[in-house]
Protein backbone atom coordinates (compact mmCIF):
# COMPACT_ATOMS: atom_id res chain seq x y z
CA UNK A 1 0.00 0.00 0.00
CA UNK A 2 2.70 2.49 1.23
CA UNK A 3 5.54 1.30 -1.42
CA UNK A 4 2.42 1.86 -4.12
CA UNK A 5 1.59 5.09 -3.23
CA UNK A 6 4.94 6.29 -2.40
CA UNK A 7 5.06 6.95 -5.99
CA UNK A 8 4.53 10.37 -7.03
CA UNK A 9 2.12 10.16 -9.83
CA UNK A 10 0.44 7.22 -8.61
CA UNK A 11 -0.21 8.86 -5.44
CA UNK A 12 -1.75 11.85 -7.33
CA UNK A 13 -3.48 9.43 -9.62
CA UNK A 14 -5.19 7.59 -6.55
CA UNK A 15 -5.78 11.21 -4.66
CA UNK A 16 -7.82 12.17 -8.00
CA UNK A 17 -10.08 9.65 -7.97
CA UNK A 18 -10.56 10.38 -4.77
CA UNK A 19 -11.68 14.42 -5.28
CA UNK A 20 -14.94 14.30 -6.92
CA UNK A 21 -16.95 11.71 -4.32
CA UNK A 22 -14.94 13.90 -1.62
CA UNK A 23 -16.35 17.63 -3.63
CA UNK A 24 -20.19 15.69 -3.65
CA UNK A 25 -19.81 14.33 0.05
CA UNK A 26 -18.18 18.10 1.24
CA UNK A 27 -20.82 19.99 -0.58
CA UNK A 28 -23.78 17.81 0.38
CA UNK A 29 -23.27 17.72 3.83
CA UNK A 30 -22.24 21.37 4.07
CA UNK A 31 -25.43 22.57 2.41
CA UNK A 32 -27.67 20.57 4.71
CA UNK A 33 -25.70 21.11 7.75
CA UNK A 34 -25.54 24.89 7.35
CA UNK A 35 -29.40 24.78 6.59
CA UNK A 36 -30.12 22.24 9.92
CA UNK A 37 -27.64 24.75 11.77
CA UNK A 38 -28.69 28.12 10.80
CA UNK A 39 -32.23 27.99 10.31
CA UNK A 40 -33.66 24.39 11.64
CA UNK A 41 -31.91 23.70 15.36
CA UNK A 42 -33.35 25.90 18.03
CA UNK A 43 -31.62 28.52 19.69
CA UNK A 44 -30.23 27.05 22.96
CA UNK A 45 -32.12 28.18 26.12
CA UNK A 46 -29.00 30.12 27.52
CA UNK A 47 -27.27 31.28 24.86
CA UNK A 48 -29.92 32.45 22.29
CA UNK A 49 -28.73 32.22 18.51
CA UNK A 50 -24.67 32.75 19.30
CA UNK A 51 -25.15 29.06 19.98
CA UNK A 52 -24.61 28.64 16.40
CA UNK A 53 -21.35 29.98 16.03
CA UNK A 54 -20.42 26.29 17.09
CA UNK A 55 -21.31 24.71 13.95
CA UNK A 56 -18.33 26.82 12.21
CA UNK A 57 -16.17 27.17 15.73
CA UNK A 58 -15.95 23.34 16.44
CA UNK A 59 -15.02 21.68 12.67
CA UNK A 60 -12.27 24.37 12.63
CA UNK A 61 -10.91 23.65 15.70
CA UNK A 62 -11.09 19.86 15.02
CA UNK A 63 -9.42 20.63 11.73
CA UNK A 64 -6.68 22.64 13.09
CA UNK A 65 -5.59 20.08 15.35
CA UNK A 66 -6.14 17.07 13.00
CA UNK A 67 -3.86 19.33 10.40
CA UNK A 68 -0.98 19.25 13.06
CA UNK A 69 -0.96 15.80 13.42
CA UNK A 70 -1.04 15.41 9.57
CA UNK A 71 1.86 17.80 9.55
CA UNK A 72 3.43 15.85 12.50
CA UNK A 73 3.08 12.70 10.63
CA UNK A 74 4.11 13.91 7.25
CA UNK A 75 7.50 15.25 9.63
CA UNK A 76 8.04 11.77 10.90
CA UNK A 77 7.84 10.27 7.24
CA UNK A 78 9.54 13.18 5.91
CA UNK A 79 12.69 12.21 8.45
CA UNK A 80 12.65 8.63 8.62
CA UNK A 81 12.24 8.59 4.73
CA UNK A 82 13.60 10.97 3.36
CA UNK A 83 10.14 10.72 1.23
CA UNK A 84 9.24 14.04 -1.25
CA UNK A 85 5.34 13.38 -1.17
CA UNK A 86 5.23 13.74 3.04
CA UNK A 87 7.31 17.30 2.69
CA UNK A 88 4.85 18.32 -0.25
CA UNK A 89 1.74 16.46 1.78
CA UNK A 90 3.13 19.29 4.86
CA UNK A 91 3.20 22.24 2.51
CA UNK A 92 -0.24 21.58 1.51
CA UNK A 93 -1.67 20.86 4.96
CA UNK A 94 0.24 23.83 6.88
CA UNK A 95 -1.26 27.13 5.31
CA UNK A 96 -4.93 25.32 5.30
CA UNK A 97 -4.20 24.22 9.47
CA UNK A 98 -3.12 27.47 10.12
CA UNK A 99 -6.44 29.26 8.60
CA UNK A 100 -8.35 26.90 10.41
CA UNK A 101 -6.53 27.28 13.97
CA UNK A 102 -7.14 31.36 12.63
CA UNK A 103 -11.20 30.56 12.51
CA UNK A 104 -11.15 28.71 15.52
CA UNK A 105 -9.88 31.92 17.46
CA UNK A 106 -11.79 34.15 15.85
CA UNK A 107 -15.05 32.69 16.04
CA UNK A 108 -14.19 31.73 19.88
CA UNK A 109 -13.70 35.52 20.63
CA UNK A 110 -16.96 36.39 18.51
CA UNK A 111 -18.90 33.52 20.89
CA UNK A 112 -16.74 35.14 24.23
CA UNK A 113 -17.59 38.52 23.58
CA UNK A 114 -21.33 38.47 23.99
CA UNK A 115 -21.12 35.15 26.54
CA UNK A 116 -18.48 35.56 28.53
CA UNK A 117 -18.19 39.55 28.23
CA UNK A 118 -14.71 39.25 26.55
CA UNK A 119 -12.91 39.08 23.47
CA UNK A 120 -10.73 36.62 25.04
CA UNK A 121 -9.56 35.20 28.58
CA UNK A 122 -6.43 33.81 29.46
CA UNK A 123 -7.57 30.31 30.11
CA UNK A 124 -5.32 27.23 29.14
CA UNK A 125 -7.44 26.03 26.14
CA UNK A 126 -7.81 29.52 24.57
CA UNK A 127 -3.46 29.90 25.37
CA UNK A 128 -2.72 26.51 23.67
CA UNK A 129 -4.60 26.97 20.75
CA UNK A 130 -2.88 30.41 20.32
CA UNK A 131 0.26 28.35 20.28
CA UNK A 132 -0.70 25.87 18.07
CA UNK A 133 -1.72 28.72 15.66
CA UNK A 134 2.20 30.17 16.09
CA UNK A 135 3.45 26.80 15.67
CA UNK A 136 1.71 26.52 11.93
CA UNK A 137 2.71 30.19 11.89
CA UNK A 138 6.53 28.89 12.85
CA UNK A 139 6.32 25.79 10.32
CA UNK A 140 5.07 28.37 7.44
CA UNK A 141 7.96 30.63 7.81
CA UNK A 142 10.90 27.77 8.46
CA UNK A 143 9.51 25.50 5.77
CA UNK A 144 9.53 28.80 3.23
CA UNK A 145 12.56 30.84 4.66
CA UNK A 146 15.60 29.50 2.54
CA UNK A 147 16.37 30.44 -0.36
CA UNK A 148 16.46 26.87 -1.73
CA UNK A 149 12.89 25.90 -0.77
CA UNK A 150 13.93 22.10 -0.11
CA UNK A 151 16.61 23.32 2.17
CA UNK A 152 13.75 24.22 4.43
CA UNK A 153 11.82 20.76 4.27
CA UNK A 154 14.28 18.95 7.16
CA UNK A 155 14.13 21.74 9.83
CA UNK A 156 10.74 22.00 8.83
CA UNK A 157 9.97 18.63 9.90
CA UNK A 158 11.96 18.60 12.95
CA UNK A 159 9.31 21.64 14.17
CA UNK A 160 6.43 19.96 13.41
CA UNK A 161 7.76 16.88 15.22
CA UNK A 162 8.57 18.95 18.29
CA UNK A 163 5.45 21.14 18.18
CA UNK A 164 3.27 17.58 18.71
CA UNK A 165 3.82 17.89 22.46
CA UNK A 166 1.35 20.78 22.18
CA UNK A 167 -1.36 18.65 20.46
CA UNK A 168 -2.43 16.65 23.62
CA UNK A 169 -2.20 19.97 25.63
CA UNK A 170 -4.53 21.21 23.21
CA UNK A 171 -6.94 18.75 23.70
CA UNK A 172 -6.75 17.50 26.95
CA UNK A 173 -6.60 21.13 28.54
CA UNK A 174 -10.40 21.27 29.37
CA UNK A 175 -9.81 18.13 31.48
CA UNK A 176 -6.35 18.99 33.25
CA UNK A 177 -6.93 22.39 34.34
CA UNK A 178 -10.12 23.83 35.80
CA UNK A 179 -10.84 26.14 32.91
CA UNK A 180 -13.75 28.76 31.48
CA UNK A 181 -13.66 27.31 28.09
CA UNK A 182 -16.45 24.51 28.15
CA UNK A 183 -14.92 20.37 28.36
CA UNK A 184 -15.76 17.77 25.31
CA UNK A 185 -19.32 17.34 24.50
CA UNK A 186 -18.96 14.73 21.63
CA UNK A 187 -16.47 12.37 22.26
CA UNK A 188 -16.43 11.48 25.85
CA UNK A 189 -17.35 8.38 28.41
CA UNK A 190 -21.36 8.14 28.04
CA UNK A 191 -21.61 9.47 24.76
CA UNK A 192 -22.88 13.27 23.58
CA UNK A 193 -23.80 15.77 25.85
CA UNK A 194 -25.96 17.39 23.01
CA UNK A 195 -29.38 17.40 22.40
CA UNK A 196 -29.95 15.31 18.63
CA UNK A 197 -31.31 18.73 17.01
CA UNK A 198 -27.95 20.06 17.35
CA UNK A 199 -25.85 16.80 16.82
CA UNK A 200 -27.13 16.52 13.75
CA UNK A 201 -25.94 19.26 12.08
CA UNK A 202 -22.89 19.65 14.23
CA UNK A 203 -21.94 16.12 12.61
CA UNK A 204 -22.61 17.05 9.45
CA UNK A 205 -20.61 20.34 9.31
CA UNK A 206 -17.81 18.27 10.86
CA UNK A 207 -17.86 15.68 7.58
CA UNK A 208 -18.34 18.29 5.56
CA UNK A 209 -15.57 20.41 6.81
CA UNK A 210 -12.99 17.29 6.83
CA UNK A 211 -13.71 16.67 3.34
CA UNK A 212 -13.44 20.30 2.41
CA UNK A 213 -9.78 19.96 4.05
CA UNK A 214 -9.00 16.54 1.95
CA UNK A 215 -10.08 18.21 -0.72
CA UNK A 216 -7.94 21.60 -0.33
CA UNK A 217 -5.01 19.72 0.26
CA UNK A 218 -5.08 17.28 -2.42
CA UNK A 219 -5.50 20.60 -4.68
CA UNK A 220 -2.59 21.74 -3.08
CA UNK A 221 -0.54 19.02 -3.23
CA UNK A 222 -0.99 18.75 -6.94
CA UNK A 223 -0.20 22.21 -7.26
CA UNK A 224 3.01 21.77 -5.49
CA UNK A 225 3.83 18.98 -7.27
CA UNK A 226 3.23 20.49 -11.06
CA UNK A 227 5.46 24.07 -9.50
CA UNK A 228 8.35 21.51 -8.81
CA UNK A 229 8.41 19.39 -11.63
CA UNK A 230 8.21 22.75 -13.83
CA UNK A 231 11.32 23.41 -11.92
CA UNK A 232 12.89 20.22 -12.69
CA UNK A 233 11.75 20.43 -16.09
CA UNK A 234 13.26 24.23 -16.51
CA UNK A 235 16.94 23.17 -15.16
CA UNK A 236 17.17 20.50 -17.75
CA UNK A 237 18.40 22.98 -21.36
CA UNK A 238 16.77 20.08 -23.48
CA UNK A 239 13.77 18.93 -21.69
CA UNK A 240 11.01 17.03 -22.95
CA UNK A 241 8.19 18.54 -23.70
CA UNK A 242 6.25 19.88 -20.66
CA UNK A 243 4.22 17.27 -19.47
CA UNK A 244 2.33 18.42 -15.96
CA UNK A 245 1.86 15.81 -13.58
CA UNK A 246 -1.99 15.23 -12.46
CA UNK B 1 41.04 15.69 26.76
CA UNK B 2 38.20 14.15 24.71
CA UNK B 3 36.52 15.91 22.20
CA UNK B 4 33.55 16.75 24.09
CA UNK B 5 35.44 19.03 26.35
CA UNK B 6 37.72 20.32 23.69
CA UNK B 7 34.58 21.60 22.13
CA UNK B 8 33.75 23.34 24.96
CA UNK B 9 37.01 24.51 25.98
CA UNK B 10 37.10 25.97 22.47
CA UNK B 11 34.01 27.62 22.10
CA UNK B 12 34.49 29.12 25.99
CA UNK B 13 37.87 30.98 24.56
CA UNK B 14 36.16 32.29 21.16
CA UNK B 15 33.45 33.88 23.44
CA UNK B 16 36.45 35.42 25.99
CA UNK B 17 37.98 36.47 22.77
CA UNK B 18 34.68 38.49 21.91
CA UNK B 19 34.18 39.14 25.54
CA UNK B 20 32.57 42.66 24.70
CA UNK B 21 29.68 40.71 23.16
CA UNK B 22 28.51 39.34 26.73
CA UNK B 23 29.37 43.05 27.79
CA UNK B 24 26.45 43.86 25.28
CA UNK B 25 23.70 41.38 26.07
CA UNK B 26 24.05 42.13 29.85
CA UNK B 27 23.26 45.35 29.49
CA UNK B 28 20.43 44.67 27.25
CA UNK B 29 19.22 42.86 30.29
CA UNK B 30 19.73 45.68 32.66
CA UNK B 31 17.61 47.80 29.98
CA UNK B 32 15.00 45.48 30.30
CA UNK B 33 14.30 45.85 33.29
CA UNK B 34 14.54 49.28 33.72
CA UNK B 35 12.58 50.03 31.22
CA UNK B 36 9.58 48.21 32.83
CA UNK B 37 9.32 50.51 35.70
CA UNK B 38 9.39 53.44 33.40
CA UNK B 39 6.78 52.52 31.79
CA UNK B 40 4.55 51.35 34.57
CA UNK B 41 5.55 53.96 36.87
CA UNK B 42 7.22 54.17 40.34
CA UNK B 43 4.21 53.15 42.59
CA UNK B 44 5.47 50.75 44.72
CA UNK B 45 1.60 48.73 44.94
CA UNK B 46 1.82 47.89 41.41
CA UNK B 47 5.19 47.66 40.79
CA UNK B 48 5.72 45.02 43.62
CA UNK B 49 4.05 42.02 42.27
CA UNK B 50 5.68 42.25 38.51
CA UNK B 51 9.25 42.39 39.52
CA UNK B 52 9.72 38.72 38.93
CA UNK B 53 7.91 38.50 36.07
CA UNK B 54 10.27 41.20 34.84
CA UNK B 55 13.24 39.60 35.36
CA UNK B 56 12.38 36.36 33.95
CA UNK B 57 11.03 38.28 30.36
CA UNK B 58 14.32 40.36 30.48
CA UNK B 59 16.57 36.89 30.97
CA UNK B 60 14.34 35.09 28.08
CA UNK B 61 14.73 37.89 26.15
CA UNK B 62 18.43 38.40 26.22
CA UNK B 63 19.52 34.32 26.49
CA UNK B 64 17.55 33.93 23.29
CA UNK B 65 19.08 36.75 21.75
CA UNK B 66 21.91 35.81 22.12
CA UNK B 67 21.64 32.91 19.71
CA UNK B 68 21.49 33.84 16.38
CA UNK B 69 24.75 33.68 15.18
CA UNK B 70 25.64 30.12 17.21
CA UNK B 71 26.16 27.52 14.56
CA UNK B 72 27.01 30.50 11.81
CA UNK B 73 30.62 30.63 11.98
CA UNK B 74 31.31 27.17 12.76
CA UNK B 75 28.99 26.49 9.41
CA UNK B 76 31.29 29.22 7.25
CA UNK B 77 34.63 28.20 8.55
CA UNK B 78 33.93 24.60 7.80
CA UNK B 79 34.45 23.81 11.39
CA UNK B 80 30.98 21.81 11.46
CA UNK B 81 32.05 19.39 8.11
CA UNK B 82 35.35 18.98 10.79
CA UNK B 83 33.32 17.75 13.28
CA UNK B 84 30.53 15.92 11.24
CA UNK B 85 33.78 13.60 10.54
CA UNK B 86 35.21 13.42 13.80
CA UNK B 87 34.53 10.94 16.63
CA UNK B 88 32.44 13.77 18.41
CA UNK B 89 29.07 13.34 16.74
CA UNK B 90 26.83 16.34 15.99
CA UNK B 91 24.47 15.68 19.19
CA UNK B 92 27.37 15.92 21.63
CA UNK B 93 29.00 18.96 19.54
CA UNK B 94 25.30 20.57 19.81
CA UNK B 95 24.91 19.89 23.86
CA UNK B 96 28.79 20.93 23.88
CA UNK B 97 27.67 24.71 22.11
CA UNK B 98 24.35 24.36 24.75
CA UNK B 99 27.25 24.31 27.50
CA UNK B 100 29.94 27.16 26.66
CA UNK B 101 26.32 29.05 25.48
CA UNK B 102 25.16 28.54 28.68
CA UNK B 103 28.43 29.60 30.63
CA UNK B 104 29.26 32.72 28.75
CA UNK B 105 25.68 34.25 28.61
CA UNK B 106 23.56 32.73 31.18
CA UNK B 107 25.75 32.33 33.98
CA UNK B 108 27.02 36.19 33.81
CA UNK B 109 23.28 37.41 33.55
CA UNK B 110 22.26 35.28 37.06
CA UNK B 111 25.34 36.45 38.59
CA UNK B 112 23.74 39.97 37.54
CA UNK B 113 19.88 39.40 39.13
CA UNK B 114 20.64 39.70 42.69
CA UNK B 115 21.80 43.39 41.85
CA UNK B 116 18.66 43.76 39.89
CA UNK B 117 16.19 41.93 42.28
CA UNK B 118 17.43 44.72 44.83
CA UNK B 119 16.76 47.15 42.60
CA UNK B 120 12.84 45.86 42.57
CA UNK B 121 12.69 45.62 45.93
CA UNK B 122 12.63 42.15 46.10
CA UNK B 123 12.55 40.67 49.64
CA UNK B 124 15.85 39.41 50.01
CA UNK B 125 13.89 36.17 51.45
CA UNK B 126 13.09 35.14 47.93
CA UNK B 127 16.54 35.59 46.26
CA UNK B 128 17.44 32.28 46.31
CA UNK B 129 14.08 30.86 45.45
CA UNK B 130 14.48 33.07 42.05
CA UNK B 131 17.79 32.00 41.77
CA UNK B 132 17.15 28.70 41.49
CA UNK B 133 13.91 28.85 39.38
CA UNK B 134 16.23 31.11 37.32
CA UNK B 135 19.36 28.40 36.78
CA UNK B 136 16.80 25.80 36.02
CA UNK B 137 14.43 27.54 33.51
CA UNK B 138 18.02 29.21 31.82
CA UNK B 139 19.21 26.06 31.22
CA UNK B 140 16.57 24.98 29.73
CA UNK B 141 16.03 27.95 27.59
CA UNK B 142 19.80 27.78 26.46
CA UNK B 143 18.82 23.91 25.28
CA UNK B 144 15.71 25.34 23.45
CA UNK B 145 17.87 28.44 21.79
CA UNK B 146 20.35 25.50 20.59
CA UNK B 147 16.87 24.02 18.71
CA UNK B 148 15.98 27.17 17.02
CA UNK B 149 19.15 28.40 16.12
CA UNK B 150 20.18 24.86 14.49
CA UNK B 151 16.77 24.75 12.62
CA UNK B 152 17.33 28.18 11.31
CA UNK B 153 20.89 28.47 10.06
CA UNK B 154 21.06 29.32 6.46
CA UNK B 155 17.57 31.28 6.92
CA UNK B 156 17.05 34.21 5.63
CA UNK B 157 16.18 36.90 8.41
CA UNK B 158 17.42 34.49 11.05
CA UNK B 159 16.78 36.13 14.39
CA UNK B 160 13.09 36.79 13.57
CA UNK B 161 12.47 33.38 12.81
CA UNK B 162 14.22 31.91 15.51
CA UNK B 163 11.54 34.03 17.58
CA UNK B 164 9.10 32.86 16.07
CA UNK B 165 10.00 29.11 16.29
CA UNK B 166 11.50 29.72 19.71
CA UNK B 167 9.06 31.47 22.05
CA UNK B 168 5.83 29.43 21.70
CA UNK B 169 8.22 26.70 22.85
CA UNK B 170 9.55 28.81 25.86
CA UNK B 171 6.07 28.91 27.58
CA UNK B 172 6.18 26.03 30.03
CA UNK B 173 9.35 27.25 30.89
CA UNK B 174 8.04 31.00 31.27
CA UNK B 175 4.90 29.59 33.53
CA UNK B 176 6.20 27.17 35.27
CA UNK B 177 9.72 29.38 36.27
CA UNK B 178 7.43 32.72 37.09
CA UNK B 179 4.81 30.85 39.62
CA UNK B 180 8.58 28.43 40.80
CA UNK B 181 10.20 31.62 41.51
CA UNK B 182 7.16 33.36 43.49
CA UNK B 183 6.33 30.31 45.74
CA UNK B 184 5.95 30.76 48.90
CA UNK B 185 6.73 26.98 49.51
CA UNK B 186 10.36 27.62 49.46
CA UNK B 187 13.50 26.85 47.17
CA UNK B 188 12.20 23.39 46.38
CA UNK B 189 8.47 23.82 45.42
CA UNK B 190 5.90 21.66 42.37
CA UNK B 191 6.72 24.17 39.99
CA UNK B 192 10.36 24.45 40.35
CA UNK B 193 10.03 20.67 40.00
CA UNK B 194 7.83 20.89 36.86
CA UNK B 195 10.70 23.25 35.62
CA UNK B 196 13.30 20.39 35.95
CA UNK B 197 10.67 18.01 34.15
CA UNK B 198 10.63 20.62 31.05
CA UNK B 199 14.82 20.72 31.57
CA UNK B 200 14.81 17.07 31.29
CA UNK B 201 13.07 16.58 28.59
CA UNK B 202 14.67 18.97 26.53
CA UNK B 203 17.80 17.99 27.34
CA UNK B 204 16.85 14.92 25.84
CA UNK B 205 15.54 15.92 22.97
CA UNK B 206 17.33 19.10 21.68
CA UNK B 207 21.05 17.48 21.34
CA UNK B 208 19.09 15.58 19.05
CA UNK B 209 17.10 17.81 17.07
CA UNK B 210 19.87 20.11 16.62
CA UNK B 211 22.15 17.28 15.65
CA UNK B 212 19.20 16.47 12.65
CA UNK B 213 18.96 19.85 11.91
CA UNK B 214 22.49 20.94 11.30
CA UNK B 215 22.48 17.21 9.24
CA UNK B 216 21.23 19.29 6.22
CA UNK B 217 23.52 21.94 6.31
CA UNK B 218 26.40 19.63 6.28
CA UNK B 219 24.68 18.09 3.42
CA UNK B 220 23.94 21.27 1.27
CA UNK B 221 27.62 23.07 2.10
CA UNK B 222 29.09 19.43 0.90
CA UNK B 223 27.47 19.48 -2.30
Amino acid sequence: MFDYLANPSRFMRTANRLLLPLVVVSSICAAIGLYLGLFVSPADYQQGDTVRIIYIHVPAAWLALFGYVGLGLCGLFYIVWRHPIADIAARAIAPVGTVFAFLTLVTGALWGKPMWGAWWVWDARLTSMLILFFFYLGFLALSNGFDQAERGSRPAALLALVGMINVPIVKFSVDWWNTLHQPASLIRRGGPAIDSSMLMPLVLMLIAAHTYFAIIVILRMRALLAERRAAALMLRPNSKPFRVLT
Amino acid sequence: MTPFFAQIERDLMIAWQNRQDFGVMLIFFVIIIVLFPLAIGSNTAILDPLTVPFIWIAALLSILAGFERLFAQDVRDGWLDQVSLSQLGLGWYALAKAISHWLSTALPLLIMTPLMAVMLNIPSSQFSTLLVALLVGSMGLTLLGVIGAALAEGARRGAALMALLILPLAVPILIFGTLASQSEMGIINPHLMLLCAVFVVLLAIAPLVAASALETGEIESGL
